[in-house]
């Protein structure tokens, strides 16, 4: 079975940039357009291996998403901020709330799986 | 603005539109941009257009080229005839977006911060911008004339004395940090 990975990004060149890259690798893409949505899906998905997630959204950006997770005690799902961010406190930040990893957009395909492999939770037995 | 802040603005801008072009197949060297807009093309163009705000400065960037180049550009398959004008639309705003990231990363190491609002994108043919009078910031413009590209940045400046370089230590672009 493949895994799973939550792509959350308001730019639909951005999903399916990383949904190429993903697919062609293996992992079965799920999407969402914006924080709120991005919110739904990861806990809609509990058995999902990882998050890949932009800062700057609308209705919710990924900062925000990631706090608003940590306060109903998220599932413990890995995320990896993809963004145009490049700032320390931003990066700490998202650390603070639980993010595995910072990817700073745009992404090269072979260090985007690399990062992928290495956060992605294992499939459970 | 002083004379130090606007070659620092000048100099963070060009790189920002060199290194972004470049690793989207458009290559440019800083010598090559020229300082005036390019000459009117006769054909479909279009472009982008994202505010900032933030304590100490404001503005605007916009991004105007042939709309062949922009479907060049694109990051991932051409979408079929119903969704392609979407789909270039899209990332001709997510082009501003990030060509303004990386603007805002080279700020951010003298203390400039701002936060970048939503795209707006539009299509015309011969797309000419010129500036308004800034008494107390910064217009410029940037073009690729071999690729038509056009970038303008204007940008009111509020700030006591000149920030200085903050060792703040930015992420470059493609670049990741695991926790």
């Amino acid at each position: 079975m493949s895994q799973k990975i939550i792509v959350i990004d308001d730019s639909d060149t951005v999903r399916e940039q990383l949904s190429i890259v993903l697919t062609g690798a293996g992992y079965e893409i799920i999407e969402a357009e914006d924080g709120l949505q991005g919110a739904n899906a990861i806990r809609d998905n509990p058995s999902a291996a990882l998050a890949i997630c932009d800062v700057n959204m609308p209705k919710l950006s990924g900062l925000d998403m990631l706090e608003l997770l940590k306060g109903q005690g998220n599932s413990g799902m890995p995320v990896l901020m993809l963004t145009t961010e490049g700032r320390p406190d931003l990066i700490e930040r998202a650390r603070a709330f639980g993010a595995k990893g910072w990817m700073v957009k745009p992404f090269k395909p072979t260090m985007l799986l690399v990062t992928v492999k290495k956060l992605a939770r294992p499939v459970a037995a | 603005m002083d004379t130090d802040q606007q070659d620092y603005f000048r100099g963070s801008l060009s790189q920002s539109v060199v290194e972004f072009f470049r690793d989207y197949g458009v290559d440019c060297t800083s010598e090559e941009l020229t300082a005036a807009p390019a000459r009117e093309s006769d054909g479909s163009e279009m472009g982008s257009v994202v505010g900032f705000k933030g304590t100490n400065l404001r503005g605007g960037l916009a991004f105007v080229a042939p709309a062949a180049l922009v479907a060049k550009m694109l990051p991932v398959p051409k979408a079929e005839e119903g969704r392609a004008e979407l789909q270039l639309r899209d990332w001709t705003g997510e082009i501003a977006n990030q060509l303004a990231g990386r603007f805002k990363n080279k700020l951010s190491a003298r203390a400039f911060d701002f936060d970048v609002g939503t795209a707006v994108c539009f299509r015309g043919m011969s797309i000419r911008l010129s500036f308004m009078p800034n008494a107390d910031g910064v217009s410029l413009s940037y073009s690729i004339d071999s690729a038509g590209i056009r970038v303008y940045l204007d940008c009111s400046f509020v700030a006591d004395g000149s920030p200085e370089e903050n060792g703040m230590r930015i992420v470059p672009e493609g670049d990741v940090v695991i926790f």
